[in-house]
């Protein structure tokens, strides 16, 4: 049903024209997912520009077609419209899928308005090297945070050092990979996603700026890498929220605690020294004063 | 070098302190007042006619400076700590023979304990042992019994 749905969509409504969209969708197809084998499943990006401030729900509308126009599948899906966030999307293509040129195209409806976006990638065969670099991919992600970091004020900006490492195939693969910062209750404060192509290991460094009215508390950064047929692997770390100007790591505390201490004891000990001296003078010159007297 | 421990009805203290000076003669003498202000000690010698050109006055009693008392050093009984630091500065500076009185030693109960005035006793009576110092110390016989049970043993005599 859904197919001739889609090509209701397509074929009797103009697309995009009822009322002057004030969004439109791009979809993207990362390198590695340009030529998949059948039974694959295809991964893509959606992004949605939005020309106002996004309002309410937007349904995505994903379709693959062969090269005569013809739908051979389509599947929707309901999500709030973020505005310039990449959504991930996955589509598994009939294992029965002839060799050759195909279509997908992304319909973005929201209200009585629609946007429509399209991409072409190639269907070949399962032992194509290209595509056995991405379905033979095996990824694991370590997210970590400089100590520096681990406490941050609302405001401020948090840095994470991100590993990919691919322990299967060779070759290059685009993954996909989604960043958010939770609270204790799992209640998410900041989504990030990407795409980045990797050949064998990737390290790179994400900084995410954290609100000025971002509660204090402890917050954990996830990662999680897609890729492949919607393989994924995740990795986290814990940092704080803290309202104090400097990010003080435990080290630091006992280095600052250690260097009041010293202080105070050697400025105890100087006071003393220069009231013994003081003393001392004192008697001295009471000594030889009197002594000088009694000559 | 010999430390004593007088021990005597209180209206004999300040007579055994005078005796002590006048004994000491041309021996200059640190004199530890904790009883009496130094002007009130002087004037006591003056009136026995017993010269005390020869003592550096410690005054525990007062501690404001007059201009006619620039010799004479005004250290609170409290501070055992100083106290003992001015008569370690006074044997030091002093040449040859010199003694220390030290009038009288339960006193400084009232501001102490019994322990850190122990503590000051034996540091003064070890200290003055290994400079050659004689320490003459007075007490009042109904005051701090605890106290001279403790000390008893830091001086080499104690006269009851």
């Amino acid at each position: 049903m859904r197919p001739v749905l889609f090509l209701i969509l397509f074929a009797i409504v103009v697309p995009g024209t009822i009322g002057e969209p004030s969004f439109r969708v791009d979809v993207q197809l990362p390198p590695s997912y340009s030529r998949i084998a059948p039974g694959d499943t295809l991964l893509f990006t959606v992004r949605l520009l939005a020309n106002d401030e996004p309002r309410g729900d937007v349904e995505f509308i994903s379709g693959l077609l062969a090269a005569d126009n013809t739908v051979i599948a389509s599947e929707a899906v309901v999500m709030p419209a973020a505005h310039g966030a990449d959504h991930l999307h996955m589509m598994t293509m009939p294992a029965d899928l002839p060799q050759g040129r195909y279509y997908l195209d992304v319909r973005a409806v929201r209200g009585n308005q629609t946007s429509d976006d399209r991409t072409v990638f190639e269907v070949v065969t399962r032992d194509a090297p290209s595509r056995n670099a991405v379905f033979g991919s095996l990824f694991d992600i370590a997210v970590a945070i400089p100590k520096a970091y681990t406490i941050i004020a609302p405001g401020g900006e948090l840095l994470a050092n991100v590993k990919l490492t691919n322990l299967g195939s060779e070759g290059r693969v685009d993954v996909f990979i989604d960043y958010d910062i939770l609270d204790a209750d799992h209640a998410e404060l900041q989504h990030k996603s990407e795409t980045v192509a990797v050949e064998t290991q990737s390290s790179f460094v994400k900084t995410f700026n954290i609100p000025a009215t971002a509660p204090e508390g402890a917050y954990r950064l996830r990662a999680k890498v897609t890729y492949a047929d919607g393989k994924t692997a995740a990795g986290e770390e814990s940092f704080t929220i803290a309202s104090s100007a400097i990010p003080l790591s435990p080290e630091l505390m006992l280095v600052i605690i250690a260097i009041i201490f010293v202080v105070l004891v050697l400025g105890h000990r100087i006071r003393r020294y220069i009231k013994h001296e003081r003393l001392s003078l004192q008697v001295h010159s009471i000594v030889t004063r009197r002594l000088r007297w009694r000559r | 070098m010999t430390s004593m421990l007088n021990v005597l009805p209180m209206e004999s203290v300040q007579r055994r302190a005078n005796m002590l000076v006048a004994v000491a003669g041309k021996t200059p003498c640190i004199y530890v007042s904790l009883n009496k202000t130094h002007t009130s000690v002087a004037a006591l010698l003056d009136k026995e006619g017993i010269d005390h050109g020869n003592v550096f006055f410690i005054d525990c009693v007062t501690m404001e400076r007059t201009p006619d008392d620039v010799d004479v050093l005004h250290i609170h009984p409290s501070d055992l700590d100083r106290l003992s630091q001015a008569i370690r500065a006074f044997i030091a500076e002093i040449q040859g023979k010199k003694c220390i009185i030290i009038d009288s030693l339960a006193t400084l109960l009232i501001y102490n304990d019994r322990a850190c005035v122990a503590r000051f006793v034996k540091e003064v009576t070890e200290y003055a042992a290994t400079n050659d110092v004689d320490v003459l110390a007075l007490t009042p016989r109904t005051k701090g019994e605890d106290l001279l049970s403790t000390i008893f043993n830091f001086f080499d005599t104690v006269r009851k």
